[in-house]
């Protein structure tokens, strides 16, 4: 890392920068851009033409003291968001050279407040993956080891605060995408609530499960994000009408010692890599030094939630590609054929092997005679995983588990094998399945000098309770 | 639970995909493995438990009006071919001869 005022800022210091004339919003965006223009780790897929208009804009109403929460401060965007007038990819081929008609309602609720885009960041094609290695664009490379993935999908966001080309991400999560490339990469990654932030804009996966997740260097990094791109919106049903908390406000005023914690026995396998459940058995010995209560509670369907995702992602993923038919946007034929070869011969050759073992997978699921056997069964599946978590907080206010098996894995090492990697999600995702909310944590790093990850999950709409200890397990023991 | 050639080939022409040697090659295994990964949740009894219908059932959710609104011209900028104010498609349905079918 280079040595200089602009070097691995958080957004209280960019704030601090502005008000006290140590630098100003165009000198830190052309800071990150250069930084930007020579990366090697492939984070970014397209760049913000208007980022330095942008910012001398933002500089002058710092100068006139209009600020709002966020003027001036540079962000990177997941390209699975939309953002009006800048290519929208998703990683595909499909999108290659598609311009969103509209910015994404979390994206233009960042831009309300005053932050400005430096560009779109790599990730899987249509945030299908676990490394990164499943974009149409190349795959993206973990800054703390070359030869190893930074996670996916969210790996260009995850890679872009890690390396210093942003302060700040937007990441999406379905099955863990913004927290285990947040762990792979040393960094804070949130999945908030089911609801909690509208998806209106951000291309859907598995609609049942999508989330829009912050990816910050620090956890008040992510409680600003949040606190700015939550609450409901008109064009997303979906987005809750719960109240926003000031979320801000609670990370100074509530008490972590009031929290209980609680250790699912499930999560706590042999299987764990020695040097992340010594960073588990770090965190916990801290919690008990502080009076914090600690008990362990168990999950017992936990096991099934990796087969239950399995099944559910890829149905409604299959329903929600179908929108991708090259008739009327993005990729397409030029060639005379009728419609059904058209819609084969696009598909075949706009989609990736990822995308495609994916449908293949959730059209069988949803065919006649399987519906039941699979589906029907995987959503009874959801319904008990969701019970065990609402006994379960009922006795603790937030649990802490792994957030993943491995630290980063060797680029190619699962590419070939499909269900290894879908592994790499096994603790994040029941997450998504219950919709409640978690948090990856950085907690040094292994043998191998790479970052180590835990979770914090909450229930939904608790999102509080993960800044609150996450902070306050950040502030004493990172 | 696994598939065969024939099997990948009837979903692929279901999902409307063309699938290229290599892919036909790969995924009877592929698929089957991940397959075979359900069998320890679908060999599981759940009797009397209800399928999960909506996170929004729980949540507090209401419905807006329905208003109209302008629609952005700037979408017309992304479709595949343009006449006018149209968006041109490929030959949906085919033509329908009423001399031929009357024979």
């Amino acid at each position: 890392m280079t040595d200089n005022k602009f070097s691995n800022l958080n957004i209280d210091q960019i704030l601090a920068g502005f008000k006290n004339k140590t630098f100003s919003s165009f000198e830190l965006a052309s800071y990150y851009l250069a930084r930007i223009k020579n990366d090697k780790l492939n984070a970014f897929i397209s760049v913000n033409e208007h980022v330095l208009e942008e910012a001398k804009q933002a500089d002058q109403k710092i100068a006139q003291g209009e600020m709002a929460l966020l003027t001036g401060v540079p962000i990177a965007i997941k390209d699975i968001l939309l953002v009006k007038g800048q290519r929208a990819t998703g990683a595909s081929k499909m999108l290659a050279n598609y311009i969103a008609p509209y910015t994404a309602t979390a994206v233009k609720r960042l831009e309300d407040q005053g932050a400005i885009i430096l560009g779109k960041t790599n990730c899987d094609e249509f945030a299908m993956g676990s490394s990164n290695e499943n974009s149409a664009f190349g795959p993206v490379l973990n800054p703390h080891d070359i030869t190893r993935v930074p996670g996916g999908s969210s790996g260009g966001s995850a890679v872009a605060v890690a390396a210093d080309l942003a302060p700040i991400a937007l990441g999406t999560d379905t099955a863990g995408s913004s927290r285990q490339p947040a762990s792979f990469c040393g960094l804070v990654g949130l999945k908030p609530s089911y609801g909690r932030v509208s998806r209106y804009g951000s291309m859907a996966m598995a609609s049942s499960l999508d989330q829009i997740g912050p990816m910050a260097k620090s956890v008040k990094d992510a409680a600003y994000l949040l606190q700015v791109i939550a609450g409901k919106d008109k064009y997303d049903l979906s987005a809750s009408y719960n109240t926003v908390p000031d979320y801000l406000n609670l990370l100074k005023t509530q008490d972590p010692h009031k929290l209980k914690v609680g250790l699912p026995k499930e999560y706590f396998s042999d299987a764990l890599a020695p040097s992340i459940k010594q960073a588990l058995d770090k965190t916990i010995d801290f919690l008990h030094e502080q009076n914090i209560v600690v008990e362990k509670v168990s999950l017992p369907y936990t096991e099934y939630a990796l087969a239950t995702y399995y099944i559910l992602m890829p149905a409604e993923l299959s329903s929600n590609l179908a929108r991708f038919d090259g008739l009327r946007f993005g990729h397409h034929e030029s060639n005379d054929l009728n419609l059904d070869d058209w819609y084969k011969k696009v598909r075949a050759t706009g989609f990736s092997a990822e995308s495609k073992r994916r449908i293949m997978l959730g059209t069988y699921i949803l065919s006649a005679g399987y519906y039941d056997a699979y589906y029907k069964q995987a959503q009874k599946l959801r319904t008990v995983i969701k019970q065990d978590f609402q006994k379960v907080f009922t006795k603790v206010d937030v649990l802490l588990t792994p957030t993943t098996p491995t630290t980063a894995f060797k680029l190619d090492e699962k590419l070939s094998d499909p269900l290894s990697m879908y592994l790499a999600d096994i603790f994040t995702v029941s997450a998504n399945i219950a919709g409640i909310c978690g948090l990856n944590l950085p907690m040094g790093v292994d043998e191998n000098k790479l970052p180590i990850g835990i979770q914090l999950l909450a229930d939904a709409f608790q999102e509080e309770k993960l800044f609150v200890l996450g902070n306050f397990i950040e502030q004493n023991i990172i | 639970m696994s598939l065969n050639k024939e099997e990948i080939l009837k979903i692929a022409n279901l999902a409307k995909l063309e699938l290229s040697a290599e892919e036909i090659a790969a995924f009877p295994s592929q698929l089957s493995d991940i397959l075979a990964y359900f069998d320890k949740l679908t060999s599981l009894n759940l009797k009397n438990v209800e399928p999960f219908i909506s996170e929004l059932n729980q949540q507090k959710v209401l419905l807006r009006t329905d208003e109209v609104g302008a629609s952005d011209a700037s979408i017309k900028d992304q479709f595949v071919k343009v006449e006018s104010d149209y968006l041109v498609v490929p030959q949906v349905l085919a033509r329908f001869d009423a001399r031929q079918a009357k024979k």
